[in-house]
């Protein structure tokens, strides 16, 4: 792992004075250049992650490596690409969009009675001049820590770009709030944010969405989603990642659920070659809900880790989670699933579910769905279940004139629709079932 | 009422907590070395291979690091330990040659008994030797062997040298190196090409003197076509330290052969029961492991199956019962490594006064493992607001046409059943008590009548004074 | 001394009042039908009475022979003789039907330390299942595991034919059951009575009048809303059949508006509780 080190010092790039650099170009205030350094210094303190670590025995944690590092946040010059347009302009009507190329934003939209009411929606660098108390009590003290690993330290000291969602108390937004990352220099490393904070009895939709055309020299991604709802709050929020190939992403998303609150969540995993990401929810106020979804779908030799946590620590709180994942080619998924009830967090229900599809010769499923239950008054379950296409039905629709290929397709849709289903976003919906489509002609 | 200890203990409640005054042929120091594991080899006057093969396991055993996932095993102090313990120069075939103290012991334990009336063959172990070895003659005569494994080393040393170690490798992990450095006593059974066993044979293995190590280590190979029930039971006294129980055993079911082996674990709760179980099963093949797990401080065990021909089945049913003090962390693991092979995992735990109970286990699916079924069901019934339940399952499927299920549910006992039961006035604690049993039937089912029993004894034991 | 008092009987489950104060004297040898439409708090007054833990009482007694039946457990109950067929008993898994029926009637009769033994015990069940006409390998199965609702009713009948109660509250047994069914349960428990010979009352809670054809009441009273509010003699029961709950509650609300104060208003040979 010291090799790794020494590699990124070469580079020239991954130093101290680099991320003073990065504080300096944003004109950034002392507080943040401290918090910087230190998160940096637990980067240099902390440990690589070894492949005998149990949350790193499947997938190889030198495939992230810091070669050629360039941290982002510079400008690309030259007009949008016209993908990149008309991958802004896919949404309609947006409560408010952020589109970020390459960590810098390019365009920013808030409906403006919104704006009125008192949202903030904005690029983190935004957020800190405008509204810096915001930043300073919630961006990385309570949710997510920087020295909880090495890649959130480093995160921590070299963030760029992100976004930053406030709902103030009271304040419901119907229509989604659209956050669009993209990337299309080579060989950047990225450290891209989100952070939403829903006051009280607020209800919003965030959609963010991470996207880039296809590249030639590897991209790393070091991702860090924070979700915090205050009492009553309703959020719900969608992650899609449709990556190009030649990235490669750890990413952690984190939520922390107060009273009577409602997350609902859906994780949608297509791009990326090795893509290794933590969803964790912690219900810490009675009457909390989450509710967790979860679609991948790789192919070729993509690679997905996924490891959810259901974090119990208040009485009559519920969690449902659903995980589907679908293989082709020689793509790897692992579903890796912890539902933890605390000592006292009585008349919890809690359920978890993972149903794998591999749909290839050489495709492989892994699926850990671990409890650890130290409540006895609780409902609490977890299935799993991982097949092949059921030749039945296959052989069914062709029998109705569907060829093969038309029949496997429907099949794999008819897998997902369990998900989609639970998803209400019509434009979303159509969208993956043209991408899940695309994967399966490919 | 009783003094309790403080290990927290009720002695009176361990029925089998009592020791016997210790009176040895031998005792080793304690500690672990060479010249110790050299000592046991030449005090059982082994063939060089045998000698060699304990040195090189004791040096993988001193280089290998504890384990560090499952339960904390740093608080095993392996110096702290007597590693042989010699009860008696000679192992017999009649009980009446027994020694009288030992033979007392089991006499209590209700073995002789037992193996008149429902055993093919029964066997004792007391610390690190079998004193006791003997099949009924009607087996003997169809070419089946029972014998406690030093005296198949010497009387059968051809076929010891065949498999042993060749299921469990000394490298496997750092207790069956520590077993495989000295290892004593144990079962080694052989089943010729199609003969049946249909009633079962048995071994109890007891510990007696205080900061004992036992490590017995048992094979057995049914031929092609054969049938075998092997069951083993095992207690020990409380002491205020901890005793360390290491096994290994091996187990080759060859084509078309079955063979199933019952555990009912009821070590005293200061045992350390650190087991590693597994067998291959060839062709059409069926091994069947039940494991009843109520007894020990600590119980890491995860029988294993190697399925490795087309055909063969694997089926492993498993009870843990964890009260005060007690963590049972055990499981299976079954390994699909030909097509259409199938297995089925059902595991019932449960936990109470704070103990831990829960499942760990492995379903892996090799490439090419086409057409294979696994189906994995853990249940976990918690009894009180202060204990805890675990299921780890691991699921790695590298194969397409398969169908792998697993589903786990935690519940506690339904107030509506409780009410129910009571309605018809039977007492809270009784109906508390069905309603566990009920909940552990689908495996006690499985056993033998006799062991039905004791196991539910065993279990209503436990469950004393769960309703306050 | 009546056998069974309940006095200004009110409950809740979960914070919400379900019964508001009710009242009811019954006595062995009687069979009082209890009917109302769903919701009425029918069953939560069945299920009071045998103690299950899901429901609060917040005001009121019940007195069993004397005593106060509301600190008893529910086993304590069963052995004194109070049994409930449920409307929806639970299953069990993996408890055999027949382990739990010794396990009963070995406490019901008294068998402290030791189960009844196995032949009288056999004996006993082969009658009961013989007058009940149940197959008998119904009691290799699993308590109520996999059975039929038809088959679950019966097997609630199976027990009160074993535990021979002294007051038994049916809790819609004949619901979910067809004619021939209703038939066979309504002989078994007029056996029960006829045997008993004066020493079983019945506490018959049914929605519809069907049962009462073959189980003729002594008594029949109507609940609205978790309160008695009409009682009577068989014939209110007809008078059900006829006008539904609809007409009886029509009648209930003229006499409630021309009453001012509360309590019994006998009119047209019923007994209308008022409460305002």
């Amino acid at each position: 792992m010291s090799e790794q080190i020494g590699q990124m010092a070469r580079a020239g790039e991954l130093t101290r004075d680099a991320v003073l650099a990065l504080s300096a170009r944003h004109a950034e205030p002392a507080w943040m250049r401290a918090f910087r350094l230190a998160a940096w210094e637990a980067f240099e303190r902390l440990p690589w992650p070894a492949a005998s670590d149990e949350e790193w025995r499947r997938t190889d944690p030198g495939v992230f490596r810091l070669e050629g590092a360039r941290p982002g946040g510079e400008a690309s010059g030259g007009a949008l690409p016209a993908d990149l347009q008309r991958a802004a302009a896919a949404w309609e009507a947006p409560a408010g969009l952020l589109v970020q190329r390459n960590s810098l934003t390019v365009r920013a939209s808030l409906d403006g009675d919104l704006a009125r009411r008192g949202i903030v929606f904005t690029d983190l660098h935004t957020a800190l001049r405008e509204h810096p108390d915001l930043l300073r009590q919630h961006f990385m003290t309570a949710c997510v820590k920087p020295e909880e690993t090495k890649f959130r330290a480093l995160h921590a000291a070299l963030w760029t770009g992100g976004a930053v969602l406030y709902i103030p108390e009271g304040v419901e937004v119907t229509r989604p709030l659209v956050s669009l990352t993209w990337i299309d220099a080579d060989g950047l490393d990225i450290f891209p944010h989100t952070l939403v904070i829903a006051g009280r009895g607020s209800t919003a939709t965030l959609i963010t969405a991470a996207v880039s055309p296809p590249g030639e020299l590897p991209v790393f991604s070091d991702s860090v989603a924070e979700v915090m709802l205050a009492d009553g709050a309703q959020v719900r929020l969608v992650t899609l990642q449709e990556w190009g190939r030649n990235v490669v992403e750890v990413g952690i998303i984190r939520s922390i659920l107060a009273r009577d609150t409602t997350l609902r969540s859906l994780l949608v995993g297509l791009g990326g070659r090795v893509v290794k990401t933590n969803v964790e929810s912690v219900l810490d106020g009675s009457g909390a809900t989450s509710e967790m979804l979860g679609l991948v779908f790789g192919d070729d030799r993509q690679h997905f880790d996924l490891h959810t946590v259901q974090e119990h620590r208040a009485m009559h709180t519920l969690s449902d989670l659903l995980y589907k994942n679908a293989v082709k080619d020689r793509a790897r998924s692992i579903f890796s699933g912890l539902i933890r009830v605390h000592y006292g967090a009585q008349k919890t229900n809690a359920f978890q579910a993972n149903r794998n599809l591999i749909l290839s010769e050489g495709a492989k499923a892994d699926s850990i769905p671990n409890l650890e239950i130290m409540a006895n008054d609780l409902r609490c379950t977890h299935g799993s279940a991982t097949s092949r296409l059921n030749e039945e039905h296959l052989f069914y629709l062709m029998s109705r004139g569907l060829t093969r290929e038309q029949a496997m397709q429907m099949v794999v849709e008819g897998f997902f629709a369990e998900l989609l289903d639970r998803v209400p976003l019509e434009h979303l919906r159509s969208r993956l079932q043209r991408e899940i489509e695309q994967k399966m002609v490919a | 009422m009783a003094v309790t200890n403080q290990l927290g203990i009720d002695p009176d409640k361990y029925k089998w907590g009592f020791h016997d005054p210790e009176k040895y042929v031998y005792k080793s120091r304690k500690g672990l070395d060479r010249e110790i594991v050299e000592m046991i080899s030449s005090m059982k006057d082994e063939p060089e291979w045998m000698r060699a093969y304990r040195l090189h396991s004791l040096e993988h055993f001193q280089q290998r690091p504890l384990p560090t996932w499952g339960a904390n095993l740093a608080q095993i102090d392996f110096n702290d330990i007597y590693y042989y313990l010699k009860p008696t120069e000679k192992k017999q075939r009649s009980w009446d040659e027994v020694p009288e103290n030992i033979k007392n012991t089991f006499e209590k334990l209700g073995i002789p008994e037992a193996e008149r009336k429902f055993l093919a063959g029964a066997g004792a172990q007391y610390e690190s030797e079998s004193v006791y070895h003997n099949l009924k003659e009607e087996w003997e005569k169809l070419g089946v062997i029972f014998l406690d494994t030093d005296s198949a080393l010497r009387e059968h040393p051809d076929i010891v040298r065949e498999y042993f170690g060749t299921v469990v490798p000394p490298e496997d992990n750092k207790l069956a190196s520590l077993n495989s450095a000295v290892w004593s006593g144990g079962s080694f059974v052989y089943v010729p090409e199609g003969v049946h066993v249909d009633i079962p044979l048995q071994a109890y293995f007891r510990i007696n003197a205080q900061n004992m190590g036992q490590f017995e280590r048992t094979l057995i190979i049914c031929e092609p076509g054969s049938y075998v029930h092997y069951v083993e039971g095992c207690t020990a006294p409380i002491y205020t330290t901890d005793s360390l129980h290491s096994a290994v055993v091996e187990i080759i079911v060859k084509e078309g052969a079955r063979c199933r082996y019952t555990t009912i674990q009821n070590w005293s709760t200061n045992t350390y029961n650190l087991v590693t179980k597994r067998a291959v099963a060839y062709r059409d093949a069926t091994m069947e492991w039940v494991d009843g797990n109520l007894g020990s401080k600590l119980t890491m065990k995860y029988p294993s199956v190697f399925m490795v021909e087309p055909g063969a089945k694997a089926e492993i049913l498993s009870v843990a019962f964890a009260g005060r003090g007690q963590h049972q962390d055990p499981g299976g693991k079954v390994i699909h490594a030909a097509p259409h092979t199938q297995s089925v995992v059902v595991s019932k735990s449960i936990a109470k006064d704070g103990g831990r109970a829960g499942y760990r286990g492995l379903v892996k699916i090799y490439p090419g493992a086409k057409g294979s079924k696994s189906a994995v069901r853990c249940d976990a019934l918690i009894l009180d607001d202060r204990s805890r339940s675990d299921t780890y399952p691991t699921m790695e499927i590298d194969e397409q046409d398969v169908s792998i299920t697993h589903e786990a549910t935690v519940s506690k006992v339904s107030d509506e059943q409780l009410f129910y039961l009571m309605s018809r006035g039977i007492k809270g604690d009784e109906a508390m008590n069905m309603i566990v049993r009920g909940f552990v039937e689908p495996i006690v089912k499985e056993l033998p009548l006799e062991y039905a029993v004791e196991l539910n004894r065993l279990i209503a034991l436990e469950m004393e004074g769960s309703v306050g | 001394m009546a056998d069974l008092e309940i006095r200004d009987l009110t409950v809740q489950v979960e914070e919400k009042v379900i019964l508001k104060g009710a009242n009811l004297t019954l006595n062995k040898g009687e069979v009082h039908a209890l009917m109302g439409p769903n919701g009425s708090g029918k069953s939560t007054l069945a299920n009071v009475l045998m103690g299950n833990p899901t429901y609060q009482v917040v005001k009121g007694e019940v007195l069993y022979k004397g005593q106060d039946l509301l600190a008893m457990s529910p086993d304590e109950r069963a052995r004194r003789g109070l049994f409930i067929a449920f409307q929806y008993p639970v299953s069990i898994p993996g408890v055999t039907m027949s382990s739990f029926l010794r396990t009963a009637v070995s406490a019901r009769r008294g068998f402290d330390k030791e189960l009844m033994p196995v032949g009288e015990f056999q004996k006993l069940l082969k009658q009961k299942l013989d007058e009940l006409r149940i197959e008998p390998a119904i009691v290799s199965r699993y308590v109520n595991e996999g059975f039929s609702g038809g088959e679950k009713k019966r097997l609630e009948i199976l027990q009160m034919a074993m535990l021979e109660p002294e007051i038994a509250i049916m809790d819609e047994t004949d619901s979910g059951l067809d004619i021939d069914s209703v038939k066979v349960v309504a002989d078994g428990v007029n056996r029960m009575l006829a045997q008993a010979k004066g020493n079983l009352g019945i506490l018959l809670i049914t929605h519809y009048s069907r049962i009462l054809h073959f189980i003729k009441p002594s008594y029949v009273h109507v609940m609205f809303d978790g309160r008695f509010v009409v009682s009577g003699g068989p014939d209110l029961a007809e008078e059900l059949e006829q006008s539904g709950y609809e007409g009886i509650k029509a009648q209930f609300e003229v006499i409630a508006a021309e009453v001012q104060a509360e309590g019994a208003v006998r009119r047209a040979g019923k007994v209308f509780w008022v409460a305002h």
